[in-house]
């Protein structure tokens, strides 16, 4: 090994071993699978998420009004960007399904924008750790009936006092006393989450994915749509496996739904512990990673809402002449 | 055993076995690709496609091994 | 459900958000974009299509230009052609008239010249005879008068004659 490459992992690994003992993080950020509720306008749980998810919108926007505000016919700078986006999203589809792109660009195209700038906004740092002290219960989005007017004291606590609550509750923000005077947990609520890292979205997408899929299936195929999955014609086996294409035809559903989250969130939650483990430089190559995967998450929801809707309105005796589908297997594989 | 260890264990278990087989899964997935891009190259525009499609769709399983870990760790279910 | 949060109220946000957001996008993004695509597209063929016809114009110009010169040339040459014979021509003309005019002056210094010779020659002849005359009479002594007279006279002048 050339001295210089022992030199540099040297120099990373004392790095490395002195962050963790001179900045460590001594609380595990509190990981919770359901969004935080920042507040409760006239009843409706205001979660960070839909905050992130309104910042995203605005942001989305702004960029594109900007960049399309006043077409030209010789693109310059962001609008050239656009174009190349749309352009290249646009072949790729092509690629995928010539016949339907047309019709379901603005809905592929649109999950595709909207995950990709989901994902990687919330990559920017400040998101999911910049926050306020709430009490355990507010942040729930259906609090228990009896605490759910119980506004804790927000408590400004010092470095060391948090340190030394730490060992007790286990949380950023200590402890507070509720009015009954017992002791409770305070949360750190963020004030923003990644809107692919709660359900709600993830599951409002693909169900708008899923009915895409079966209307389209409908409007090309018409009632012989339903023939793929009830098929008692063509003996016993085949209508078997009709059985199971309906029943995967719904799993999908949840397939979207928890793949888009569990990767988002699974990136999180990576981040969140690396950083707890060793401060400096061990996040950064998966702080790479995430970028490709919340890249690669958008890519693969908008692709598959793609090839389910050309598998879905494309006939069976169609599909037999072509020799299947290429998507058919992997498809087939996951459910 | 405590819950809180029953469920760390769970957790590892799932999260570890889950990841056996998408494991194996993607490697083949991969393999395969790269042969045929070796045999032919022109077809890697929709080769490369269609092998992130199939690649999403296997990881997705860990994905679902990893979601119910989470789950378990943190006491959702 | 609860503690996966996933909440109706907060799904139908979702729900209208996404649609909200694709008719946005549909709006300002990929309509004008495409739009602007396929305009480009046609724009491009367009002015192809005519930077073909151009050219085609072009080569006909040339072509015309060419025509025209070669045109203009044979005419030039024809031009030049007709005026060299016309000067020839001239020239001949010219010459011929003074080869005319030479042969006429010619002529009638000669007839002048055989005219002033036949006077001289006659005045000659006339005054010869006289002088014969009288020197003969001198010689004679006697004037020759008469038939006699008259027959000397011819005598020298025939001899005259045959001088």
């Amino acid at each position: 090994m050339k001295p210089r490459t022992l030199i540099t992992a040297l120099v990373v690994l004392v790095v490395m071993i002195g962050s963790r003992l001179l900045f460590p993080i001594k609380v595990l950020p509190e990981v919770s699978v359901a969004a935080e509720v920042l507040g409760r306008p006239a009843g409706f749980p205001f979660t960070n998420s839909i905050l992130m998810t309104i910042v995203v919108d605005i942001l989305l926007m702004l960029l594109v009004i900007m960049a399309t505000r006043k077409m030209a016919l010789v693109p310059r700078g962001a609008q050239n960007l656009w174009e190349l986006a749309v352009e290249t999203f646009y072949g790729l589809g092509e690629s995928v399904d010539r016949r339907n792109i047309r019709r379901m660009f603005t809905l592929t195209a649109t999950i595709f924008t909207f995950v990709l700038f989901a994902n990687m906004l919330a990559l920017v740092p400040g998101v999911g750790s910049v926050g306020m002290c709430r009490a355990r219960e507010a942040a729930l989005i259906n609090p228990p009936a009896a605490q759910s007017t119980n506004e804790p004291p927000v408590a400004a606590l010092t470095q060391d006092e948090i340190n030394h609550d730490v060992g007790a509750s286990g949380g950023a923000c200590g402890t507070y006393q509720t009015a009954d005077g017992r002791t409770e947990v305070a949360t750190l609520v963020p004030f923003f989450r990644s809107p692919s890292a709660d359900l709600n979205t993830t599951l409002a997408i693909a169900l708008i994915s899923f009915f895409a899929i079966e209307y389209f299936g409908f409007k090309d195929l018409g009632i012989g749509y339903l023939g793929k999955f009830f098929n008692i014609k063509e003996g016993p086996y085949i209508a078997l496996v009709g059985i199971l294409e309906l029943i995967s035809e719904f799993v999908r559903i949840m397939s979207f739904t928890f793949r888009l989250f569990g990767n988002i969130f699974a990136g999180e939650v990576v981040l969140a512990v690396m950083a707890f483990l060793v401060p400096w430089l061990l996040p950064l190559p998966f702080y790479g990673l995430e970028i490709f995967v919340a890249f690669m998450q958008a890519f693969i929801f908008a692709i598959l809402t793609i090839a389910f809707i050309n598998q879905a309105t494309t006939a069976h005796h169609e599909a037999d002449a072509h020799g299947g589908h290429v998507e058919a297997s992997p498809v087939d594989a996951a459910h | 055993m405590t819950d809180v260890g029953a469920r760390l264990l769970a957790t590892g278990l799932a999260v570890g076995l889950g990841a056996i087989g998408p494991g194996v899964g993607i490697g083949i997935i991969f393999s395969g690709a790269l042969q045929a891009i070796g045999r032919n190259p022109e077809a890697e525009g929709t080769l490369r496609t269609n092998l992130f499609i199939g690649f999403a769709l296997t990881e997705s399983l860990f994905i679902f091994a990893l979601v119910i870990g989470f789950l378990i760790a943190f006491k959702v279910i | 459900m609860d503690k996966l949060g996933i909440n109706l109220p907060l799904l139908v946000a979702q729900l209208v958000n996404f649609g909200l957001i694709a008719y946005l996008l549909s709006r300002f993004l990929y309509r004008p974009v495409l739009n602007a695509l396929s305009n480009r597209t046609a724009r491009i063929q367009e002015s192809m299509e005519n930077a073909e016809q151009v050219k085609q114009q072009l080569a006909r110009a040339q072509q015309d230009y060419e025509a025209q010169l070669t045109k203009a040339r044979q005419e030039a040459a024809q031009i030049v052609a007709q005026a060299n014979d016309r000067a020839k021509a001239q020239a001949e003309d010219v010459l011929t008239q003074a080869r005319a005019e030479a042969e006429r002056i010619q002529v009638e210094g000669r007839q002048q010249i055989a005219q002033e010779r036949d006077q001289l020659l006659r005045g000659l002849q006339g005054q010869l005879a006289t002088l014969v005359t009288q020197t003969a009479s001198t010689v004679i002594g006697q004037e020759l008068h008469g038939p006699e007279h008259q027959r000397l006279i011819q005598q020298s002048i025939s001899s005259l004659g045959r001088l």
